[in-house]
């Protein structure tokens, strides 16, 4: 079972610590419980395209998605990131692989081509 | 003295604050130096003993009236701010499991809010052309124990893209992300941990704190005038080798 962690918009400062303090805990919890982690993120705002909150949050979130891949990559802790353009719901077949117990750690998929030809988040 | 208008550097008294404001200090720049250990007034006097224009803003950025003290500060300085340098930081490490949640907030408080209350603070008082530049870290890609401080770096990276991207053309925002470099941090490490890690960077060498503060004060010139939105990882190859 998979343990979903979604990015909302953030409505400020005190919503970007509270979004990833939230994160921090879940994904923490999932890991304790033997569960895989999918974050998702929306795909612009790791390109900082919106707002410097939503960019702060989406980007603090990859970050902890790697921390935590970098700590339990042995330990078999698993966590990825699906990123999404805007407006899009994440694909079911990205998630289920994403989700998917196996080598796949520490990784952002995008479902979406928004991200082509910029820099890699 | 001056001609580089004004530099606002936090953290100004740590181990990596220091030779940054140093560095500007050579390439002319004014500069308010920010933290919130009191030491700091202890360095501006002494820049100024040497000819340099400083003042000191003992401040703690978590709080509005921090912020309040150094736009004031800024305002009365009477010099274009053309910089700021984010550098204030803190670590708060232990592993996934153990991390408090005080941890976590502390981490996130100081080396991400206080810099984008900040910056958002200073917005209407940055002179045309002026430029930010955030202090992230290697780490942002992922290190052991430190799920708080590589948030905390890594969402540094998003605030600024999106800051780049807002405030074009006027102001440009870009991130130093240094490595493993010689700070009181490193030089409290035990010897051989030190000289493992030193193994794996490519250049051969552990960082030195010039080698940061030269590419903050090449991101905040005239040269980088059309980079905004980057990142320059200052590690000698580390983040590429195994």
């Amino acid at each position: 079972m998979s343990i979903i962690i979604e990015q909302r918009p953030a409505s400020g400062l005190t919503d970007v610590a509270d979004q990833l303090r939230d994160a921090f805990l879940r994904a923490r919890e999932a890991i304790d419980a033997s569960e895989t982690v999918i974050i998702i993120a929306q795909a612009p705002d790791l390109l900082g395209q919106g707002t410097v909150e939503d960019a702060a949050v989406a980007t603090g979130l990859l970050g902890l998605m790697r921390a935590i891949t970098f700590e339990g990559a042995s330990k078999g802790w698993q966590i990825n990131m699906v990123a999404v353009d805007s407006g899009n719901e994440a694909p079911a077949e990205i998630l289920a692989m994403a989700g998917q117990p196996g080598p796949l750690k520490g990784q952002v998929l995008n479902a979406g081509t928004g991200h082509m030809g910029k820099v890699i988040p | 003295m001056t001609a580089r208008g004004l530099a606002v550097i936090t953290g100004a008294s740590g181990g990596l604050g220091v030779p940054i404001v140093r560095r500007l200090a050579d390439a002319g720049y004014a500069l308010a130096l920010v933290d919130m250990n009191p030491a700091v007034e202890e360095l501006a006097a002494t820049l100024r003993q040497e000819g340099f224009s400083a003042s000191a803003i003992v401040a703690n950025l978590s709080e509005d009236a921090g912020i309040a003290s150094v736009v004031a500060g800024v305002r009365a300085a009477g010099t274009p701010l053309t910089l700021l340098v984010n550098n204030a930081g803190i670590t708060r490490d232990a592993r996934l499991q153990k991390m408090e949640v005080a941890q976590f907030d502390q981490v996130i408080e100081v080396n991400l809010l206080a810099a984008m209350r900040l910056t958002q603070g200073l917005e209407d008082v940055f002179a045309d052309g002026a430029s930010v530049v955030s202090m992230s870290s290697r780490a942002a890609l992922g290190n052991f124990g430190q799920a708080n401080y590589v948030t905390s770096k890594s969402a540094l990276i998003g605030f600024t893209r999106a800051l780049a991207q807002r405030w074009a053309p006027r102001v440009r925002a870009n991130v130093v992300s240094p490595g493993l470099v010689d700070t009181p941090m490193t030089q409290a490490m035990p010897e051989d941990v030190l000289a493992k890690l030193v193994e794996k960077v490519p250049a051969a060498r552990i960082g030195t704190p010039l080698d940061v503060a030269n590419a903050v004060v090449f991101l905040a010139s005239d040269e980088a005038s059309y980079i905004t939105g980057q990142v320059i990882t200052v590690c000698g190859g580390r983040s590429l080798a195994p």
